[in-house]
């Protein structure tokens, strides 16, 4: 009796079935991601929805009646946060295609820039009503063949991003673009409740324990401490705090100013877009900042499925067996500190290390960001990846939408994460197939 | 005939209280929609009288006719949330009632005099319907330019006034006084047809005489019970009390609420609020949700019947104007208590997913 008791509690306090600890819900229909973890409630979950209001609905422009509501652009990427995080979900990067390899740029793929100074730190294709759109991106996909160890074949998309009808000048050699794809959002704020020691106890820069795995924490300004602080957030761990990320998407994605970055992302050439009129000053009240932050913080996370398979039950073993675990850590346990009561002390299960890894000249983007370098990305957690395709109708993965669902997405692995790579193409097929069952069960 | 009439009536005996009550409840929606669409249909009229020759009375006219017919859509609403013909992938929900509105991208507003399609003749030459709906599939990250809140405020005008509506003069409609009043009459009765024949592709897939429309798969498919069901818990508990009340009482902004150019966001919660307690309690076929609830929980029964009606005294009493009621405290207090009730109302639903 005792010892099903102690069980009991064991398994509802650290449950792999329970990814997000209590902020694990059973929701697996297309609005998995969109859920507050069950254990959120009261006034919290009221706020959430306010939270939930402000992320969905599209903002229009100044002035407009609806004032706390108005300020986008003048020159802006997407209307709303949900333009680009479809049901709290995952971009697809590209539209249908034009021609034989020819896509459109979706929404909810972004343009980092460096070096581009008619057009500051991001592309922003639309304009709000007599303000031009920066340039129009488009991608030609390339397929790239690639052997199987047992000698089968498979073809990967290689994209080469194009741009045209630009406003201000063409870019120079020297600009450099990072292409960024929109993540689903779920457990975030669970990520932010995990202690900086315990993140950090997994670096390894200079590969001490010559596991070939370095990991490196990107460290940031965080703006409103004016202090340098763990990046959790972002493809390369570019953004301290949900806090900052919000606001920085803001300021890039819809060109709305907050207390944290209270300037128009106008650069000098951009005459028209200096002089339009703003939404107030700053355009997003703080109070509308803290109630978006809410909802990102309490997001909750889906239960895993198809735990008895037996497929995913070998495929868990060759995940480990091949060390993707290396740096898609399973496990952490949250702190006790966060802010949000509901995030403090829950075990989760996102596997990822939070760390930057190099990925090799495949999935380089030659364009440093904070302390992590060109060739540098943060490991993603893998929660919920299973379920974008229900939730977001495709399974596009890596940071510009590359892959098209979990195998390519491996496929495209490098610099070091090549070996794991290679263990995992060396796979027998059933046993490829297993290790893709246990990650789309998570 | 005989044979066809005797076969139907068995089918019909056949037929379980939950099919009888989904029977009811689909044959209400084509009646409401019906209606909304007829009421919609007058508004077009009175518009239309109105941009032949722009007068106040005209214009007031049309107004009225607004509020009639917006509080008839206001109660469609409770057949929403279930990817409905409303709603589902290609509905036309967004056309018919988007919000907040992009003003500017529309019409001139304070601040911005030139601003909009109606005033910029270069860049859309041409105001049709086709012009407009193409608009609003342009990349989809276009705010949407038509439906009810862009006819209000083509109707009202900015609202500028803590204790008013807006207060545009038929005048802005009259060639020689204001700008482009050609193109402002033209953009009028554009999105006022279009509104109309929005409405009527909702109603006729609700047409019970129909044999191959969203009705007929309705009334057969096994799951259509738990998804109204469904809906109500998410209109009650997240779209009305949360989305559509409690974002204005916690950030109080005056103009963060649905109607706020004619000040009648007040009718849109309580009509929205009426669909519901209608679909909760009124009688479809000689049964309704709460009967089927009574069947298998009496208790949960008579305590939705009781929180539908305390909610519904309090909504019908409601401190209006809405964008004012925010800033007051006795009025914030009632707010807060129709808030926490719906959500209470939500959770009851809930518990009556698990029985039904």
């Amino acid at each position: 009796m005792i010892l099903s008791c102690l069980l009991f509690i064991f398994f509802a306090f650290a449950n792999p079935d329970l990814p997000g600890g209590e902020l694990t819900h059973t929701d697996f229909s297309r609005n998995a991601f969109s859920h507050p973890g069950p254990n959120v409630k009261g006034e919290t979950k009221l706020q959430f929805g306010v939270g939930n209001s402000f992320f969905k609905i599209g903002w229009p422009e100044a002035p407009a009646s609806t004032s706390d509501r108005d300020g986008l652009g003048p020159t802006f990427n997407a209307i709303s946060c949900s333009s680009c995080h479809q049901l709290d979900g995952r971009g697809a990067g590209y539209y249908a295609p034009t021609s034989h390899t020819e896509f459109n740029v979706n929404v909810s793929l972004l343009f980092r820039l460096s070096n581009a100074e008619n057009y500051g730190e991001q592309l922003n294709p639309l304009g709000i009503s007599g303000i031009p759109g920066e340039a129009r991106p488009s991608v030609l996909l390339r397929l790239v063949e690639g052997k199987y160890g047992d000698g089968s074949s498979y073809k990967l998309r290689m994209p080469e991003f194009r741009f045209t009808d630009f406003a201000f000048g063409v870019f120079t050699a020297n600009t450099r673009i990072s292409p960024r794809v929109a993540t689903q959002m779920i457990g975030l704020g669970l990520i932010e409740a995990i202690e900086d020691a315990d993140i950090l106890k997994k670096e390894d820069p200079k590969d001490q324990d010559a596991d070939g795995i370095s990991g490196r924490a990107n460290f940031v300004l965080d703006i409103q401490s004016n202090q340098t602080r763990l990046g959790r957030f972002g493809w390369k761990a570019s953004q301290p705090s949900l806090r900052q990320q919000n606001a920085a998407a803001f300021a890039g994605d819809l060109s709305l100013t907050t207390a944290l970055f209270p300037t128009e992302n106008c650069p000098p050439a951009q005459l028209l877009c200096l002089q339009a009129p703003n939404g107030g000053t700053p355009e997003i009240a703080e109070n509308i900042l803290d109630r978006l932050t809410l909802y990102t913080q309490t997001l909750g996370v889906p239960a895993r499925r198809d735990l008895t398979n037996p497929s995913v039950v070998r495929g868990e073993n060759f995940f480990l067996q091949i060390r993707c675990d290396s740096c898609h850590t399973p496990s952490f346990k949250t702190g006790a500190t966060h802010e949000v009561p509901f995030l403090q002390n829950q075990t989760i299960y996102p596997y990822s290390d939070f760390l930057l890894h190099d990925m090799g000249p495949e999935l380089a983007d030659h364009r440093p960001d904070g302390l992590a370098n060109g060739r540098e990305w943060r490991t993603p957690p893998l929660w919920g990846i299973g379920l974008i395709p229900v939730v977001n109708d495709h399974q596009n993965l890596l940071h510009d939408a590359r892959a098209q669902n979990v195998e390519e997405a491996i496929l495209w692995h490098g610099g070091e994460a090549a070996p794991a790579r290679d263990a995992f193409k060396n796979l027998n097929k059933q046993s490829r197939i297993d290790v893709i069952a246990f990650i789309n069960s998570l | 005939m005989f044979q066809l009439l005797i076969t139907l009536l068995l089918a019909q005996a056949q037929l379980t209280p939950q099919n009888l009550y989904i029977q009811g409840y689909a044959q209400n929606a084509f009646l409401l929609y019906s209606k909304s669409a007829e009421e919609a249909q007058t508004l077009n009229q009175l518009v239309k009288d109105f941009v032949a020759n722009p007068t106040q009375e005209k214009l007031e006219a049309a107004k009225a006719q607004w509020i009639v017919a917006r509080k008839i859509y206001s109660q469609t609403e409770t057949y929403r949330f279930f990817d409905s013909p409303i709603d589902d992938a290609d509905g036309p929900e967004g056309l018919i009632n988007a919000w907040p509105m992009d003003e500017a991208y529309i019409d001139s507003v304070k601040g911005k005099s030139n601003s909009g399609i109606i005033n910029d003749r270069q860049g859309y030459p041409v105001i049709d319907k086709n012009t407009l709906l193409s608009l609003n599939e342009k990349d989809g990250e276009k705010n949407i330019s038509t439906g009810w809140h862009a006819i209000e405020f083509l109707l009202w005008g900015q609202d500028f006034s803590t204790n008013g509506p807006g207060t545009r003069s038929f005048e802005d409609f009259v060639d020689g006084r204001m700008p482009n009043a050609d193109r402002r009459r033209l953009y009028l009765s554009v999105i006022t047809e279009l509104l109309v024949e929005h409405i009527q592709s909702v109603a006729v897939q609700w047409n019970p005489s129909s044999s191959n429309n969203y009705y007929a798969s309705f009334v057969n498919a096994p799951d259509s019970l738990s998804k109204v069901v469904e809906s109500l818990r998410f209109f009650a508990g997240e779209e009305l009390s949360i989305e559509r009340m409690f974002v204005a009482y916690d950030m109080q902004d005056q103009e963060d609420e649905h109607s706020c150019f004619s000040d009648t966001t007040h009718y849109d919660l309580y009509y929205n609020y009426l669909g519901i307690k209608n679909t909760l309690l009124q009688k479809y076929n000689g049964i309704s949700l709460v009967s089927l609830i009574a069947d298998n929980d009496a208790t949960l029964a008579s305590q939705i019947g009781a929180q539908a009606i305390a909610i519904d005294s309090a909504l019908f009493q409601f401190p209006a104007p809405f964008d004012q009621a925010i800033f007051i405290d006795s009025s914030r207090e009632t707010i807060k208590w129709i808030i926490d009730s719906l959500q209470g109302l939500a959770e009851s639903i809930q518990q009556a997913k698990t029985i039904l």
